[in-house]
């Protein structure tokens, strides 16, 4: 195939760059300038396409944004790209290109036999048809068929550019009026955005012809012009390949710009390849131009009926004509332009359709010179020929648009350009909550009030620079046959679905929509939306101006989840934080994951031992010699001043008041609504000086909590907050041979059991680095949490360890952690509690109930819900069959051996093989679990039951012997 | 990183937060007394260099310091003044880290982390705002016209400058 | 995507702020003689108004301020910012 459509001569194309190019397997040329659509147009290629549910061969029939049609997937492997219109992809030397719902091509699809199932795929058929026996077996087979590219499932190679910025005005759209409204801006001081999603600018004018002018110039000088002006303006930036793809509050616009090219990646050049603008504007004008609307007739979905400002484009951009006996078909005056071109640049034999009848006086003039064949008073009814149009049947129509049938002719035709009038594109200013109404006389959907700070210019706003008539328009041919007259293209919807609809209750626009799934596709209904409104209308006996718009959503054209997620991708996804002393556990041989936003050691394995072994051998060690563990992301709060007590005993369930400087203690924080949200440990580290400590994932969420108390409800306490958990990291020394290690580094302070007793808190020095030392134990052990700065962890780290050589000392992760304090009963907030967990199900009630003093939270405990007998309370379970350890989620069954469904009595919170035990143990909240003690129940999970005995939480060392050592 | 155009960097600086209760606003002059610096009363004022103070928040600052003497000895003298008042010092040097940027890009560079609007900044002289950069909390502090320090909680170091290589690789190496 | 001009920092862009819902929402002074019905209130039965609402905003990724915005629910239009404890403007 040499490009036999191309026309010898003209075209903003450069015929000296010759590109190759695949679509479905075949080898094609084309040149530096063309989109894939007009190069495959050039090359004669007529089937590009196949619908997406009953797979009809289709053409292209448009040249930007609102191509319906050729939808294809370009690039392979992991940089397959899908769902891209042919008209939107710059063509480039090397792409390759797929059609999309077909195979093995868009010309022989075997998936065209689903056209023989038409009646069974009727609107709304998963409701009707494949039902029986159930719609579940047909399901599957359905899901596979649907859809029309298919994504990759590798990972996006391509990377993506995220910028903000800001400007005065941002101008939407490089046309004609666009253009025009930046000269007018560049002219002031303002800083100046024009966008325009097109390689170049020039928006219509690009299509325009020789004979064009503008202001008294040729279009092209008068473009060429202007681009320079700006160009050389410094307040303006002009963005091509830029697409304004949502508008949103506070005149905030998002642009996707294209960035890079295919040299770029073979050069092996990992640029981004696109880059979204999120576009703060002081002003924004659309300029957003219109949309040309097809006719609706009979099989108007042929191959080679195209729009005729698509006919035109192509041949005056790209010098692509594909057609001999061409027939125009219009309702307004824009297309008249179209038939003089495709006359002037050679087509043989020229025919204009024209609906309206008589005046026109000086058109009528020049497509007789132009040797155009004019039919007024005519209208297209059917198109004839299956792979491609060859002729259409045209008969006379009156004002009403009723069909003299006796008198239809047909002419030959083998390229068809149609124009049903034009809508402007309302998108942008829809998003922006400006409202629309309906124009009569256009006829089309226009902006009217706006109610952010912008403007609509041009096209975009119904400014039409050609006559149009006060017509009745004719949205369907209603004579012609309903199910043969296609509206919504991709999706397949035809005038007899939107009366299918309609006579099925289906009559308001957004169940339209969704009912007939019309403008759901990749093309988002541009060339349907405003026919189909006109059809419903017509069906449902309402004028346009009653019927309401669907709601227009970001974005305008569909653009790559990549863009949105910009650099947030792999290690950047989530901001992830890590420990000072992360390369040092590292070194160690730890295992990590993500903790509460933290990079956490899990486990430390040695010489290849299995997690499971190594989270058992660490949880011995703090039973039998010392563990280290780094806790340093526990939440550390400084509160200071006058009423530091009493805002924190607001804060708490306990009363801080009678907290001793030096001393320790315990604390629950509630919500409003009673609820536990947090637990951790409180030291007063002088007469009206706290360190608030918190768990590591509540960290910054209690931060905020006593801030906003403080801020908001009691700004009158004098107390001053600062979080310090970062300052400090935390080195836990913990297990029986803890004090004996500890005191080979500490001096002071005094380490005897009697001067340093369990839970509480002394100042001091530990190898030479100060530190706050803590002794307090979440493992059930002898423990001690020592903070120093940060960045001094590695170090002391390293000096324990070194220490503890002959004693052996391990370093112990969180998994070992989360075991010991099960073992202990001591809960873990969010796993042990749920948002609906009171102090007193986990044995904490008396502490709330003996306080006097309002604390958050309080009132909530005495309602009716909070005093049910039946609650739910945190136990132990004891496994019954041995070695079994019950999975987490696990439901206690009200009675054994109960079947689902039933309403569980309780679920397992925690459980684990306790290597302390040598048996299973897990903690529970049960229903009266407190009551239940020593009670057999059956758990249940997942079709396996568990027989297991009640027990208080705590299994090990319940007196706290090894915690007061 | 390699040329003028962006460079990236990782001062190591000493710093304390200084954070004032209702009560102990009275404070004020002991602390400039104590430290040598009249402490910024609004957003964006930065006062002195080195010890330089940024405000954070209404009466709350960051007060930073290069050389680890000067800034025990500035600790020290500042506790002292909020010893008995509802007042906090405490040492942030282990909580704060600075990325430097700077180069005649470094404001493209910024503008791919945070959403701040630079033409509003005074045209020349040392400013600094509390903003969010690549989603996290930060101090965003001019020294000069082309140059940066963004002040970043420790354990969130790692991500930025990581976004920001990205970034500046691709300002680099692709002049976008 | 709002622009929010926090009290401290001026206009910024609304990634950096944390909204609490609605303003005023007074706490009973003593809630242990506040009823079931009165506690039920000031937990739970808060406004959703279309048209003018006055929340409570935080700079969480800035100055950490709390501060009230009187917002429109169907316009988005920030009608006033003021600050936490003062009395709701006219709007």
């Amino acid at each position: 195939m040499t490009q036999r459509h191309r026309l010898p001569q003209g075209g903003a194309i450069e015929r000296d760059r010759v590109l190759r190019f695949t679509f479905d397997g075949r080898a094609f040329e084309g040149f530096e300038g063309d989109t894939l659509a007009s190069a495959l147009l050039a090359n004669g290629a007529g089937i590009v396409g196949r619908s997406f549910r009953l797979h009809r061969p289709r053409g292209l029939l448009a040249s930007g944004l609102e191509e319906p049609n050729c939808i294809v997937t370009v690039g392979e492997g992991a940089a397959a790209q899908t769902n891209l219109k042919a008209t939107e992809v710059q063509l480039s030397d090397g792409l390759v290109a797929r059609s999309v719902n077909a195979w093995p091509s868009a010309r022989f699809d075997v998936g065209s036999v689903v056209s023989a199932l038409r009646p069974l795929l009727v609107t709304g058929f998963y409701y009707k048809t494949f039902m029986w026996p159930r719609w579940a077996l047909y399901e599957p087979l359905i899901r596979r068929l649907a859809g029309l590219g298919r994504a990759s499932m590798l990972q996006d190679p391509d990377r993506y550019d995220v910028l903000n910025a800001s400007c005065d005005v941002l101008i939407v759209g490089g046309g004609p009026a666009g253009l025009s409204a930046a000269l007018t801006a560049a002219a002031s001081a303002a800083s100046v955005v024009l966008v325009d999603a097109d390689r170049s600018f020039g928006g219509t004018l690009l299509a325009a012809g020789e004979a064009a002018r503008i202001e008294g110039v040729p279009a092209r000088t008068w473009l060429a012009r202007t681009l320079a002006t700006l160009q050389q303006s410094a307040n303006v930036r002009l963005l091509a390949r830029t697409l304004a793809t949502g508008y949103y509050d506070h005149n905030l616009v998002t642009l996707v710009e294209q960035l890079g090219s295919t040299a770029d990646i073979a050069l092996g050049r990992n640029a981004p390849r696109q880059r979204l603008w999120r576009l703060r504007c002081s002003k924004v004008i659309l300029a957003t131009g219109a949309i040309e609307r097809p006719l609706v007739f009979q099989n108007n979905d042929r191959p080679g009926i195209m729009l005729a400002s698509a006919v035109a484009m192509y041949v005056n951009r790209y010098a692509v004509l594909t057609g001999t006996d061409v027939v125009i078909a219009t309702d307004n005056d824009s297309a008249y332009e179209v038939a003089e071109t495709v006359a002037a640049k050679g087509a043989p034999r020229v025919t204009l359709v024209d609906t309206r009848l008589g005046g026109r006086a000086e058109l009528s003039d020049r497509m007789m010179r132009a040797g155009v064949r004019l039919l007024p008073g005519h209208r297209v009814v059917a198109a004839h020929g299956r792979r491609r149009v060859r002729a259409v049947t045209v008969a006379p129509c009156d004002a009403t648009g009723e069909i003299d049938a006796a008198r239809a002719a047909k002419l030959r035709a083998d390229l068809v350009g149609v124009s049903g009038g034009w809508s402007p594109a309302v998108h942008l200013f829809s998003q922006s909550g400006g409202r629309l109404t309906y124009d009569t006389k256009l006829p089309a959907f226009v902006p009217s009030t706006a109610r952010q700070a912008v403007t609509v210019v041009g096209a975009a706003r119904g400014d039409f620079d050609f006559a149009n008539d006060n017509k009745r328009t004719m949205w369907h041919v209603r004579s012609g046959k309903a199910a043969q007259q296609w509206v919504d293209f991709q999706n397949d919807v035809t005038v007899d679905d939107i009366w299918t609809a309609a006579t099925e209750g289906y009559a308001s626009p957004e169940h339209l929509k969704r009912y007939t799934t019309l403008s759901m596709a990749v093309d988002q209904g541009k060339t349907a939306n405003v026919n189909a409104l006109g059809i419903l209308a017509d069906c449902t006996g309402r004028s346009l101006s009653d019927i309401a718009v669907t709601t227009f959503r970001p974005p305008y054209s569909p653009i790559p989840f990549g863009v949105l997620a910009g650099r947030r991708r792999n290690d950047l996804f989530v901001p992830l934080r890590r420990l000072a002393a992360h390369e040092r556990h590292e070194a160690l041989g730890a295992r990590f994951a993500n903790y509460g936003g933290w990079l956490r050691p899990e486990c430390y394995a040695r010489g290849g031992e299995s997690f499971e072994r190594a989270v058992q051998r660490e949880a011995l060690a703090a039973r039998t010699a010392a563990v280290l563990f780094d806790a340093s992301p526990l939440g550390k709060i400084e509160v200071k001043g006058r009423d530091a007590a009493k805002f924190l005993s607001r804060i708490y369930i306990s009363n801080i008041a009678t907290l001793q400087p030096g001393a320790v203690r315990y604390g629950l924080m509630l919500s409003e609504g009673g609820t536990i949200i947090d637990d951790g440990v409180v030291a007063c580290l002088a007469k009206d000086h706290y360190q608030v400590g918190t768990t590591s994932a509540g960290a910054q969420r209690i931060a905020a909590w006593l801030e906003e108390w403080r801020q908001c409800e009691w700004p009158g306490l004098d107390v001053v907050t600062v979080p310090v958990t970062t300052q400090f990291g935390t080195v836990t020394l913990a297990g029986p041979l803890a004090r004996t290690l500890l005191s080979q580094l500490v001096t002071d302070p005094d380490l005897s059991p009697v001067a340093f007793p369990h839970l509480a808190v002394r100042m001091g020095s530990v190898a030479g680095v100060a530190a706050r030392i803590l002794r307090v134990s979440y493992t059930g052990e002898l423990s001690y949490e020592i903070n120093v700065p940060a960045r001094q962890v590695a170090s002391l780290w390293e000096r324990l360890l070194s220490l503890g050589e002959t004693v052996g000392v391990t370093p112990m992760g969180i998994e070992a952690l989360m075991l010991l304090r099960a073992e202990k009963g001591y809960i873990h907030v969010g796993a042990d509690t749920d948002a609906t967990t009171i102090p007193d199900d986990i044995g904490f009630g008396q502490i709330a109930r003996n306080r006097r003093e309002d604390f958050i939270g309080r009132r909530s405990l005495s309602s009716a819900e909070a005093t049910r007998a039946d609650r739910w309370q945190l136990v132990g379970l004891d496994s019954l069959a041995s070695e079994r350890v019950i999975p987490v989620g696990a439901q206690c069954l009200p009675r054994s051996g109960a079947q689902p469904p039933v309403r569980p009595c309780g679920r397992v919170t925690s459980s684990y093989f306790s290597p302390t035990l040598q048996r299973p143990i897990a903690l529970a909240l049960l229903e009266r679990g407190r009551q239940r003690i020593g009670e057999q129940i059956e758990v249940y999970d997942l079709g396996e039951r568990y027989a297991a005995r009640v027990a208080p939480p705590t299994f090990y060392d319940p007196e706290g012997t090894r915690l007061n050592a | 990183m390699r040329n003028d155009r962006i460079r990236l960097g990782l001062p190591l600086v000493a710093g304390m937060v200084v954070r004032l209760g209702a009560s102990a606003h009275g404070r004020l002059d002991d602390l400039a007394r104590a430290s040598g610096i009249v402490l910024p009363d609004r957003p964006g004022e930065v006062a002195g260099e080195m010890p330089v103070a940024l405000w954070r928040a209404p009466f709350e600052w960051l007060v930073l310091t290069q050389g680890r003497n000067q800034h025990a000895q500035l600790l020290d003298r500042v506790q002292q003044v909020a010893a008995d008042a509802t007042a906090l010092v405490v040492d942030y040097s282990d909580a704060s880290s600075v990325v430097e940027l700077s180069g005649s890009a470094a404001t493209a560079a910024l503008a791919r982390v945070c959403t701040l609007d630079f033409a509003t900044w005074p045209e020349s002289g040392a400013y600094c705002v509390p903003a969010a950069c690549a989603r996290v909390s930060t101090l965003v502090h001019r020294l000069a016209p082309a140059r940066f320090w963004l002040h970043v909680d420790r354990s969130l170091e790692q991500y930025l400058w990581t976004w920001l290589q990205e970034v500046v690789s691709d300002l680099e190496d692709f002049d976008q | 995507m709002l622009l929010i001009s926090c009290p401290y920092c001026g206009a910024r862009d609304e990634v950096e702020f944390f909204c609490a819902g609605e303003s005023h929402v007074v706490r009973p002074p003593s809630p242990e003689s506040a009823s079931d019905a009165e506690w039920a209130q000031y937990l739970f039965f808060h406004g959703n108004p279309r048209g003018v609402v006055c929340e409570r905003w935080r700079h969480v990724l800035g100055c950490n301020q709390w501060f009230n915005v009187a917002r429109n629910t169907v316009t988005h239009e920030i009608l006033a910012v003021y600050a936490m404890g003062e009395r709701r403007p006219e709007v």
